[in-house]
């Protein structure tokens, strides 16, 4: 019989929230949980606690610019303030396990691949949809039935054909996978529907589940289908710079 | 503490003498058996399903199956009962789960407006309303500057660590020692307080 000390240790706390304990560990402190009422307070206690910081993360990226940001370019004037650009992936991080248990769809990993240089030094990256179906534990994969074309800074991204993505039916997510780079440099994706271009929304790249690299991580209810503009930025001496932009459209899902 | 809980399932004597009330027909054992087990119950269903709606139901429904099993005198080991309603629980959980998934295949149309429609329930907005100013409040009321300065860029603005160990002059490790204790002091905060989940376990019909 495993007994718990409490106050709970904190990292038994967190790796049961985090779903990390093996199914022994987790067996057994949950049948603690259920019969100590106080084991389910200081569990509680620390859910509302990580709840609000989430919360209030999202609420805060939700606020309206009150101040242009530095580094912002002409393109975005009316996209939302710095905290705009926050994933709100780290309190999310913390119930990524529990969540994929209730996932309804299947996430889908989109990985963006270094290309090589063609002339004019316009980069071609391929691009692979791999639908990832944690629930069930396989994994597959399909092509993305175009290519990505990374554009240098300041070229028209509108001249270039669009990446298209099809979504099928179940598809609850799709993460956009950056080729490795430096940690230390913060990335971010600024999407904005091409009807109303003066509507964008900045997501910060994280690093994604079960990978080494970073990415953005996007619920298909918010892309409808429709026609994108993508641009990737990187954080450089304070400001951010366009690392690489293109056309995404997203068509109606299959049935 | 209640009476005998400390992580005790195993040959826990109030579970043996609540399974024998509830057989004998004891109404006050069945609600002490709700009070004692439901806490339990909801986080554990809370934590795995992320929904703290689904979760009272969920637990009540468990509730409810298990004291119907005692009523009727169905079950076995009485001392393993944190092991039956958590078992039971799961299963509830995964029926749900399933349920779920066959009506996303089954919806023809109009998916987009079903999931702005579940995401905008002005009762869960009036909840995560007072969560948020709860949590604004728990927060600005720390008097360790570097604490409110360290919790709110980490969580809130979800600096990245290695910029905030640059600026705070910190490695890696001192760092995550100085937001561990943070963390504590907050956690001390908000319990002081009385924060917690909007909502507590039903009382069982």
């Amino acid at each position: 019989m495993t007994t718990y000390k409490l106050p709970l240790d904190a990292r038994l706390l967190h790796d049961y929230l985090e779903r990390r304990l093996d199914p022994r560990e987790e067996e057994a402190f949950e049948e603690a949980m259920i019969s100590d009422p106080e084991i389910a307070e200081q569990v509680r206690l620390e859910l509302a606690m990580r709840d609000g910081m989430r919360e209030l993360s999202k609420r805060e990226r939700e606020k309206p610019r009150t101040a242009p940001h530095a580094g912002h370019g002409e393109t975005h004037q009316s996209r939302s303030g710095r905290h705009a650009v926050r994933g709100g992936r780290r309190w999310l991080a913390m119930a990524a396990a529990a969540a994929v248990a209730l996932a309804i769809g299947l996430p889908t990993s989109w990985l963006l691949l270094r290309g090589a240089e063609q002339p004019g030094g316009t980069s071609v990256a391929e691009a692979t949809l791999s639908p990832r179906v944690e629930a069930q534990g396989q994994l597959a994969a399909y092509d993305l039935p175009a290519q990505l074309v990374a554009l240098d800074p300041g070229d028209q991204a509108a001249t270039a054909p669009p990446v298209r993505l099809s979504l099928p039916e179940g598809v609850s997510e799709i993460v956009l996978q950056l080729p490795p780079h430096s940690p230390a440099t913060p990335h971010r994706l600024v999407l904005s529907r091409a009807d109303r271009p003066q509507v964008s929304v900045a997501l910060a790249a994280a690093r994604l589940p079960d990978s080494t690299n970073d990415g953005f991580t996007l619920a298909t209810e918010q892309l409808p289908p429709g026609q994108y503009q993508a641009q990737i930025e990187r954080l450089e001496n304070g400001a951010w710079v366009q690392d690489r932009q293109f056309t995404l459209r997203v068509e109606g899902r299959d049935r | 503490m209640t009476e005998a809980a400390p992580n005790a399932p195993e040959g826990d004597p109030v579970a043996v003498r609540l399974a024998g009330a509830i057989r004998e027909g004891d109404r006050r054992a069945e609600d002490e058996f709700v009070r004692r087990y439901s806490p339990g119950l909801v986080t554990l269903l809370r934590v795995r399903s992320q929904d703290p709606e689904l979760a009272k139901d969920l637990a009540q429904e468990a509730l409810r199956v298990v004291l119907l099993r005692l009523r009727a005198g169905k079950l076995d080991q009485p001392d393993s009962l944190a092991g039956f309603l958590r078992g039971t629980a799961l299963n509830l959980l995964a029926n749900e789960l399933r349920r779920s998934e066959r009506r996303l295949a089954d919806a023809s149309s109009d998916w987009m407006d079903q999931i702005v429609g579940e995401s905008s329930d002005p009762y869960d907005t009036v909840e995560s309303d007072d969560l948020v100013q709860n949590m604004r409040e728990v927060i600005s009321g720390m008097k360790v500057e570097r604490d409110r300065e360290l919790l709110w860029r980490y969580y809130v603005d979800e600096d990245p660590k290695d910029r905030l160990c640059a600026q705070y002059e910190l490695s890696p490790e001192h760092f995550d020692r100085v937001l561990h204790r943070a963390r504590g002091r907050l956690k001390e905060l908000w319990q002081s307080h009385g924060r917690g989940t909007p909502g507590g376990p039903r009382r069982m019909k």
